[in-house]
């Protein structure tokens, strides 16, 4: 059996909920998820000795860009959508429902968006933490997550005007 | 709906991606298996890279004869991976040609033997093939693998060379699926016959998971038995005191990689290994349970069926209907 490094085994364990529960956002798919997290940690794996302090932004940092680059071209099965299809009409809706609309749009934006949104708003990055993360600036961060709430409808229009449904 | 209520969702929906001590360790074999392939390509590619630089050497320094290019033979292999083996061996024939041969030597009786037959769409043909000169197959159709009971009965043993041989007989007849009728050899095609050597587990590449698995599909018509996992305890062992229902077909079906053995009456009469995400499945007529395992089975007796899967990452299912 290989041998993993001094470490590794015991931050899997310690830190690969937190880092199933990024990956299942992002991917919306336990398997793929997990598959996800597993090419992380091989990853990081033969990295090890050379992470300077916490490895777990290192390894997040990885499950973020191998879903934004290697993973776009094995998945044939997701087709993000620039147009949201519009939502149910006037009458009001049970809270849970407005929940799993908003899951179900959440899996339909594209998947950059998406990954803003998780690291904005499931892992409470700062906009310059999520740029720096996603290697980019902190203006397309800006404008993506800004574009990604729009078409959620949860742009500045709908929280103005909380508990207003439209 | 407003940021607040985005940040629950990511929330709540997050939770649902629970880990457990047995997924660590799963977490970890999957890791092992990658890191492991990994080192295997890249000792591959530093190989490659050292012939190429050799024989680019070779090339530089002796003089060049005046040659004709040789024609490009586009490459052909079996895959390298295949129901939970890695291929060992392989060789492939040309028609007219009509026969291939292995020569191997396997490490245990842990292998298979695949064959491929290439002669046109929903054309197949049919083989023979010896192991040590004993017959192993005459006249069945080409494709897929097979690994028998016993090795050791067609002479091989482990450590020691073994000689394989197919012959193509003829193309079957497409008219009758269910006859035997042997056609005369189309003029072009291709075959092929390889082995495979079983590898662990944790370092057999699956393939990527699909997001939807195929449904395992509702028991036959008539099915007196039908055991499933439970839910809470997919890889739980499940055991079923009933009634026999006499003649029968028992089918175990799976839709992901997994491993369900059947034992009747403490016998195992299925060992069923499964290493793709489309839907398997294997039958066993209860006729072969005497034959095979000598277990003479009334109808109303009572009999024990245990099921225990392994490793199971879908859905699984074994019935018993009536034939």
């Amino acid at each position: 059996m290989v041998r993993s490094p001094e470490g590794f085994e015991e931050f899997v364990a310690v830190a690969s909920p937190r880092l199933l529960r990024t990956a299942f956002l992002l991917t919306r798919d336990a398997g793929h998820a997990e598959d996800l997290v597993q090419t992380a940690l091989a990853r990081a794996w033969r990295a090890w000795h050379r992470i300077d302090g916490d490895p777990e932004p290192y390894v997040r940092r990885i499950i973020v860009t191998s879903h934004a680059t290697w993973w776009r071209r094995r998945w044939r099965g997701e087709e993000p959508t620039g147009e949201l299809p519009e939502r149910a009409g006037e009458s009001p809706q049970a809270a849970v429902d407005e929940r799993e609309w908003l899951w179900q749009a959440l899996g339909r934006l594209p998947r950059r968006q998406r990954t803003v949104l998780v690291l904005r708003f499931y892992e409470d990055l700062t906009e310059a933490q999520v740029a720096g993360l996603l290697g980019c600036s902190v203006g397309t961060v800006k404008s993506q997550a800004s574009k990604a709430l729009a078409k959620l409808r949860l742009d500045d229009t709908i929280i103005t005007f909380e508990g207003v449904r439209r | 709906m407003n940021l607040t209520d985005l940040s629950e969702v990511l929330h709540e929906r997050a939770e649902l991606a629970d880990s457990s001590h047995e997924a660590h360790e799963a977490r970890m074999a999957g890791v092992r298996a990658r890191v492991s392939a990994t080192r295997r390509r890249r000792a591959v590619a530093g190989v490659a890279c050292v012939v190429l630089a050799l024989v680019g050497i070779v090339h530089a320094v002796l003089p060049r004869p005046e040659a004709l290019p040789e024609p490009a033979v586009p490459p052909r292999s079996l895959p390298e991976y295949q129901s939970g083996t890695r291929l060992l061996t392989q060789a492939w024939g040309d028609l007219p040609s009509t026969s291939v041969t292995v020569r191997f030597t396997p490490k245990s009786l842990n292998f298979w033997m695949f064959t491929q037959c290439d002669v046109g769409k929903d054309r197949n043909l049919a083989i023979a093939v010896t192991v040590n000169d004993r017959s192993f197959a005459d006249g069945n159709g080409c494709g897929g693998g097979i690994k028998p009971k016993d090795w050791s009965s067609l002479g091989v043993v482990p450590g020691q060379p073994t000689v394989m041989t197919m012959t193509v007989l003829g193309e079957l007849g497409r008219d009758e699926p269910t006859s035997s009728k042997v056609l005369p050899l189309p003029p072009s095609g291709s075959f092929a016959l390889g082995v495979g050597e079983q590898v662990p587990v944790s370092e057999y590449p699956l393939p990527p998971r699909p997001q939807t698995l195929q449904p395992i599909l509702p028991p036959g018509p008539g099915a007196t038995i039908e055991l499933k996992p439970d839910p809470s305890d997919p890889v739980a062992r499940k055991e079923l005191t009933v009634e026999w229902p006499g003649s029968n077909t028992m089918t175990v079906q799976m839709n992901a990689p997994g491993r369900v053995r059947v034992l009747v009456n403490d016998v195992e009469v299925v060992d069923f290994s499964h290493w793709s995400y489309a839907s398997g499945s294997t039958p066993v007529w209860s006729d072969h349970l005497k034959e095979t395992y000598g277990l003479d089975l009334s109808e109303g007796q009572t009999v024990k069926i245990t099921v225990i899967p392994e490793r199971i990452t879908g859905d699984w299912m074994v019935t018993l209907a009536p034939r």
